[in-house]
């Protein structure tokens, strides 16, 4: 596991000389630097319930991130490395938070393989706070092992891996299997509040084709949730089904429901029904992704909970120079059985953005986000934050987005 | 079905719902307001044990709202409303030792979902009808240990009426029924209540608009943002 930071940033820099190299002669390779220096302000940066301790925060932030592709006839890499470096008035909250993105599809006649790889070093302040981010292109990115425990100090470090294999087994069935793993750590000053896990999921995939525009689906599950601090691991067992509709050619539906037991030594637990629900629309100026899931969630808090959860995201291209976009990430999470637990809490996160593109390279980015989270079943308290982005981005090889 | 499920559902059934064919009158759209609300209210915490009594006046305050719609299937469409604020609060706390007062902001929290249905009168103005799901929610701090939180849901209805006085400004009233439109503080009891409101929306450019809202009732509103359609016509 890559938790030393010097090692990682030897990562980023070579990725980062890598793509400002010279490009001749790699027909294969694409290069996208980006540098995004900007300011945040937030009122209540630590979700404090109690609005005479709210603590107002403001400093200065600097992202840096390359993104290399390389793409053959059957083979596609992706690698992402990006640091995001915040300073603020108070050094206490000062951080510098990495983050790995990392595809590797092969794609034969009726076998299709790939690995996908996350790493986040972050602190927890924002690591455990659902963000309503808006360039969502790839959902698997969404992830909700969050628990709103918004500690100012320490650090988290995930680690996730989605090895996954597909099977053509004729012109319209596919069978695959998936892997799905965390592991999460978090640094030892946390130990009390939140606890280091890993979360693995093995999922056995099988599709049909009904038509062109509709398609079955049909996933069984097993995982593993294990917590450092919790003696008796939770297997769960599960099966989803649903179907894949093309509403239009620009407009996919996909809708799937089942239920998933969980067991734990010591315990009774009812199977708990789920679902995943997501709709995307990309138009010529729009992109849309919508999302209802109903989830077993694990997280740092020791146990896995039940999530419902909306996720947002539009953004539409008003004209040459500006877009726009509105975000929103909510979830309600209780306790499996609907039993009562310290994790019970509501969350919503509302965003809004705009981008002006003084040229094509050259982006000014203002954002608005507002949060509210509450844990009304314990607390009996909630506490909202409003925070404001303005960031000026460098993209000299970045094919301008909505 | 929980808040988070039930809303779900409505924004994708919204979602899902056939691209609206160009109108004039836009029933696709999402939007995002600063939001200024009033809640003014007083209300009394008495405890026989302590032999300690807690007054509360409420005031407004303000906050942010969120608005989505989709339209049009059969002239039907189905809309979310968000609305978050910290209303300010006065207390007084009366007990043995004296009396002591204290402020303090409270969170109000308001979610409709629900369908509507439109009818042209002509090519520039609408009436519409609709129902709706609502929810209302008080989140009080505590001053001296009394509980003043409360929260109920109840359907709503309203009708209304929007125009296009030019081509970039649209002009809309509507009048609404809420069963969870007023609060008895003391006793927790929500009851229902008629308001009425007025907006406007002005088209900068095609498909973003500033728009701007104020409703008079027992909690009274206001809210002014933007609006981004979500259709390219």
């Amino acid at each position: 596991m890559i938790s030393n930071k010097s090692t990682f940033v030897a990562l980023w820099v070579s990725a980062l000389f890598l793509a400002f190299a010279d490009q001749a002669g790699a027909q294969n390779w694409e290069f996208e630097p980006k540098i995004k220096v900007g300011a945040e302000y937030d009122d209540n940066a630590t979700l404090d319930i109690r609005t005479d301790e709210e603590e107002s925060l403001s400093g200065g932030l600097l992202e840096l991130s390359a993104g290399m592709k390389y793409s053959s006839d059957k083979t596609t890499f992706v690698f992402l490395p990006r640091a995001l470096i915040r300073r603020y008035d108070e050094s206490e909250f000062d951080s510098e938070d990495f983050f790995i993105r990392s595809d590797f599809d092969y794609t034969g006649r009726s076998n299709a393989f790939g690995i996908r790889a996350f790493f986040d070093e972050q602190s927890v302040r924002t690591a455990e706070r659902a963000n309503s981010d808006l360039e969502i292109e790839d959902p698997d990115d969404l992830t909700d092992d969050d628990t709103g425990r918004v500690v100012r100090f320490g650090d988290r470090t995930k680690w996730r891996l989605i090895p996954r294999w597909e099977y053509q087994v004729s012109n319209v069935s596919t069978i695959g299997a998936t892997v799905d793993y965390f592991d999460i750590e978090y640094d030892d000053v946390l130990e009390e509040l939140l606890d280091d896990y890993t979360d693995t999921r093995i999922n056995l995939n099988y599709s049909r084709k009904f038509s062109n525009v509709n398609t079955a689906l049909l996933t069984i599950t097993g995982r593993k949730y294990e917590s450092e601090n919790v003696q008796n691991d939770i297997d769960g067992y599960g099966v989803m089904a649903g179907f894949q509709y093309a509403l239009s050619p620009k407009m996919t539906l996909r809708a799937m429901a089942g239920f998933e037991d969980t067991d734990q030594s010591g315990f009774d637990y009812d199977p708990e029904v789920i679902a995943n629900i997501i709709l995307t629309r990309n138009l010529e100026t729009i992109r849309l992704y919508a999302q209802y899931r109903r989830s077993l969630t694990g997280s740092g808090a020791g146990r896995l909970s039940v999530r419902d959860s909306l996720n947002l995201n539009f953004r539409r291209r008003l004209n040459e120079k500006i877009s726009a976009g509105l975000g929103i990430r909510a979830y309600q999470s209780s306790g499996i059985d609907g039993s009562i637990s310290v994790e019970d809490r509501d969350y919503v996160q509302l965003q809004s953005s705009f981008l002006w593109y003084i040229s094509p390279g050259l982006v000014v980015e203002a954002d608005y986000r507002y949060t509210v989270n509450d844990r009304g079943a314990i607390v009996g308290e909630r506490s909202n934050a409003n925070q404001v982005n303005l960031w000026f981005v460098y993209q000299p090889r970045t094919t301008p987005k909505l | 079905m929980s808040r988070f499920s039930s809303l779900g559902v409505a924004l994708l059934l919204m979602v899902i719902s056939p691209a609206a064919i160009a109108q004039d009158i836009r029933y696709s759209w999402f939007e995002i307001s600063y939001a200024g609300q009033d809640v003014d209210k007083d209300g009394t915490f008495a405890d026989l044990a302590l032999g300690q009594t807690v007054d509360i006046s409420t005031q407004d305050g303000n906050g942010i709202k969120f608005r989505g719609s989709i339209g049009t299937w059969n002239n039907l469409f189905t809309f979310v409303d968000f609305s978050s604020t910290d209303i300010d609060v006065d207390a007084l706390v009366s007990n043995a030792q004296g009396q002591a007062s204290a402020s303090d902001e409270f969170d109000f929290t308001t979610v409709r979902g629900g369908v509507g249905l439109r009818y042209s009168i002509n090519t520039k103005t609408d009436v519409y009808g609709a129902v709706s799901y609502d929810s209302t929610d008080l989140d009080f701090g505590s001053f001296a240990g009394e509980d003043f939180d409360t929260d109920d849901k109840n359907i709503g209805a309203s009708v209304g009426i929007r125009t296009l006085v030019r081509p970039q400004i649209e002009l809309r009233a509507s009048v609404r029924y809420s069963g969870v439109g007023d609060v008895d503080l003391t006793t927790g009891e929500f009851d229902s209540d008629t308001l009425f409101s007025a907006g406007f929306g002005y088209e900068l450019i095609r498909g973003l608009s500033i728009t701007g809202d104020y409703e008079t009732g027992e909690f009274s509103n206001w809210n002014i943002g933007f609006r981004l359609d979500l259709d390219e016509d």
